[in-house]
């Protein structure tokens, strides 16, 4: 087998979890249909421990990649998050420079799709993602209404942004909050208030 | 007499004059920036961030003496001199071991002995003698880097800036008292103009005292120790980056540590200072 | 890239990798690192932040670029777009050289997102020094190969690892970015001897040292940057410099980050091995 058949083969093998399990289940069949060789098969069985840790190991490390982007809400649900990864990640593969903001988002919209998902964890998915777009374009205006309290999710995290907010003096409903972000030139500072 | 209320400027018809006055206006505001952004963006190079930068120095390029005044009462809170009680300050220890305080903080420490409105301690402190002699040596630091102005550019600058505004609201008041004379009384505009055209331009060049260099240097300190900011909460309370974190983003900063009653001090007169309102937890995950 | 070429790059020290939440203590400490490695990636298609860091540190450190993922051993064709914006990067922080791995990231369309073993044959030499002659025609900055860590061993191999590496030094002519932890983790994945494997590698092309801890998971010993440098990598990397003289050494370290002080003890035990290997030599 040339060498450009077997990458792809190799990198079908890495990326697709039921091609895995085929080929787990019939080595034979599904290695034919790869396009590899006897012997290649076989000492692709041989290694398929292997195989299957070095897959796991790139699956961990996009959830790894795209926690970055979602400090906080990895931080307060961070089991429920890893288990919506692991079903988003059978999904959608990632490419190009950007590929783990491109996850990010795409595991966003794959959220926000699904009915049972915790709304608390939706809505700071959904903040988090904007705040990372915002903080990284050149000029922004947002407003935002989110339908949950974030500010309670928020205090024990960015104190600083917060510092202004009196909670005694809210008076209105811990149902809604409102976020704003502003930036007016490309380097300058992002003025971003929650409340 | 005749020649006041009678020459090309007082017999201009109202839209004609507000145009002319409005010419008038972009005109002096755009020279004055003009002369601001000459001096301010003198060619030199933005100096390096150095390893243990100076709270005090960064404080004094921010903000003046009161920046380095909040600063210094940080220190003594943090070394136990002084106790924030309802928004006073209460010394509590004065056994002064030499090496730890600076002279301004141990004059401090002597000159003021009852509890005091922190308030009126930082206006007063801020104009003592002693405080401006200390800033004085982070002042000519700063402007040997071409950090901060000289003193006599700030005051050339001024002298634009008060000249500008005085010519914009003596044409402004000129035509409105002829006008009135004249018996006309539609100077509606005129008069708006009048008040709003000199604070338009200080409002474009009122930054005479820190440089094009100063706010880049400031800019790269800030974003060097940004982090700073996110560790503050686990940091011990004896921990001299207290003091960076103050001097680079303001007191206000000090949420959520150990310091917050002083930092609240601040916050809760609307008082507090610039960066307080910045994404504190923005983009925390820009990995590639 | 020949022995004088290799020669007369500068002797740059001891550094570490750069990690954006290193970044306050790395400023509070710079007169103990000498120079920073970034990730490539990270400065292209840069957002104003990424912008201002990569100023910032350029007038503060000599930066060494280290892509991840021009993916030099794949069969397809190089992404021109991604390697014009590479070159775009390496000219502005004009370093001594660049660096980037042996293996493929790309296959198909299909982005792995991790660096993957090449098969060790002749067909995969000739792909990997093709690709580098391609990359030579628009970055005339030196570049030097890492060799990587791997569990599989892919179908078809016609030579081990050593040999391997080898022979694609000499045709392409780069030097070699030696991952110490990479060796020794494959050394104990794979059980072999680390300094066989050394002593098969064209060690006068040696430039550039990277050293790291990992971290056991399953019985497999993971290159994951994300402990301590233990002592079985310190000897190896003193057997290492006491057989050629590499110009830089870089610590790498992505997880778990300890006190800042720890990586710079470790920053500083690589200076001392290599001070005192090299008064020994």
């Amino acid at each position: 087998m040339c060498l450009i058949d077997l990458q792809l083969a190799m990198a079908k093998l890495y990326t697709d979890q039921s091609l895995r399990n085929n080929f787990l289940n019939t080595p034979q069949l599904t290695g034919i249909q790869l396009g590899l060789s006897d012997l290649e098969i076989k000492q692709l069985e041989a290694s398929f421990y292997q195989i299957n840790f070095f897959a796991d190991s790139l699956k961990n490390k996009r959830m790894n990649e795209v926690t970055k982007f979602f400090h906080l809400s990895y931080s307060r649900l961070k089991n429920e998050f890893e288990e919506l990864f692991d079903q988003y990640a059978l999904t959608y593969l990632p490419s190009g420079i950007k590929k783990h903001q491109d996850d990010s988002e795409k595991f966003v919209n794959y959220i926000n799709n699904i009915q049972t998902v915790n709304e608390d964890l939706k809505t700071l998915l959904n903040y988090e993602l904007i705040n990372f777009k915002m903080y990284n374009i050149k000029f922004c205006f947002k407003i935002k209404l989110f339908d949950r309290y974030l500010i309670d999710f928020l205090k024990d995290y960015t104190p600083q942004l917060l510092s202004r907010v009196d909670e005694k003096k809210i008076i209105y409903s811990k149902r809604y909050c409102i976020a704003i972000w502003i930036k007016f030139y490309p380097d300058g500072k992002l003025w971003h208030i929650v409340f | 007499m005749n020649i006041l209320l009678n020459n090309p400027i007082a017999n201009l018809h109202g839209s004609d004059f507000l145009r002319f006055y409005i010419v008038v206006i972009i005109l002096t505001t755009l020279s004055c920036y003009i002369h601001i952004r000459i001096i301010n963006n003198k060619d030199s190079n933005v100096p390096s961030i150095p390893i243990n930068p100076d709270p005090y120095e960064i404080a004094f390029l921010k903000g003046k003496t009161t920046e380095v005044v909040k600063l210094a009462f940080l220190k003594l809170i943090q070394l136990n001199y002084v106790q924030v009680e309802d928004n006073k300050i209460c010394f509590i220890n004065r056994i002064i071991p030499n090496s730890t305080l600076s002279s301004l903080e141990k004059y401090f420490v002597d000159y003021y002995s009852d509890p005091k409105n922190f308030h009126d301690i930082i206006n007063t402190a801020a104009k003592l003698k002693i405080t401006k002699e200390y800033c004085h040596r982070y002042s000519l630091k700063l402007q040997k880097y071409n950090l901060l102005n000289s003193t006599e550019s700030q005051i050339n600058l001024l002298k634009w800036n008060i000249f500008g505004s005085l010519l914009l609201f003596s044409l402004g008041a000129y035509k409105l008292i002829v006008s009135l004379i004249n018996g006309y009384n539609n100077v509606g505009f005129t008069a708006i103009l009048m008040v709003i055209s000199p604070l338009i331009l200080y409002s474009i060049c009122h930054n005479i005292r820190i440089t094009k260099n100063g706010k880049k240097y400031l800019k790269n300190l800030r974003f060097a120790f940004k982090d700073i900011k996110k560790q503050s909460k686990h940091l011990v309370a004896s921990d001299p980056k207290f003091l960076l974190l103050a001097g680079l983003f303001g007191v206000s900063s000090l949420a959520g540590t150990p310091y917050e009653s002083y930092s609240n001090i601040f916050v809760s007169d609307g008082s507090g200072d610039s960066g307080s309102s910045c994404g504190g937890g923005c983009g925390g995950g820009c990995g590639g | 890239m020949d022995n004088q070429q290799l020669k007369e790059l500068p002797e740059l020290g001891v550094g570490l990798g750069y990690r954006a939440n290193l970044r306050s203590e790395i400023f509070f400490h710079q007169d103990k690192i000498d120079f920073l490695e970034i990730i490539a990636e990270h400065y292209i298609d840069m957002t104003p932040e990424k912008e201002s860091e990569l100023e910032l540190l350029k007038n503060h450190f000599i930066l060494i670029p280290h892509a991840i993922n021009l993916s030099l051993g794949t069969a397809e064709t190089i992404d021109q777009e991604y390697l014009i914006k590479l070159a775009k990067l390496i000219k502005y922080l004009n370093p001594p050289w660049w660096s980037e791995h042996i293996c493929f990231t790309k296959a198909g369309g299909i982005d792995i997102g991790h660096l993957s073993p090449l098969p060790f044959t002749n067909e995969a030499i000739d792909v990997v020094c093709n690709n580098i002659a391609q990359i030579k025609k628009i970055i005339d900055t030196p570049l030097i190969l890492e060799n990587i860590s791997y569990l599989l061993t892919l179908p078809g191999q016609e030579m081990d690892e050593s040999e391997f590496i080898s022979r694609i030094l000499e045709k392409s002519d780069c030097g070699l970015l030696l991952d110490v932890a990479n060796v020794y983790i494959n050394s104990v994945n794979l059980n072999y001897d680390p300094i066989t494997f050394l002593k098969n590698l064209p060690l006068e092309r040696v430039i550039q040292l990277h050293f790291a801890g990992g971290h056991w998971y399953k019985s497999v010993l993971i290159d994951s940057h994300s402990q301590n440098t233990p002592d079985e990598i310190w000897d190896l990397m003193k057997k290492t410099i006491e057989l050629c003289n590499p110009r830089g050494i870089i610590l790498e370290r992505d997880e778990n980050f300890p006190e800042f002080c720890e990586l710079l003890n470790e920053i500083n035990h690589a200076r001392k091995i290599k001070l005192s290997t090299k008064q020994c030599v």
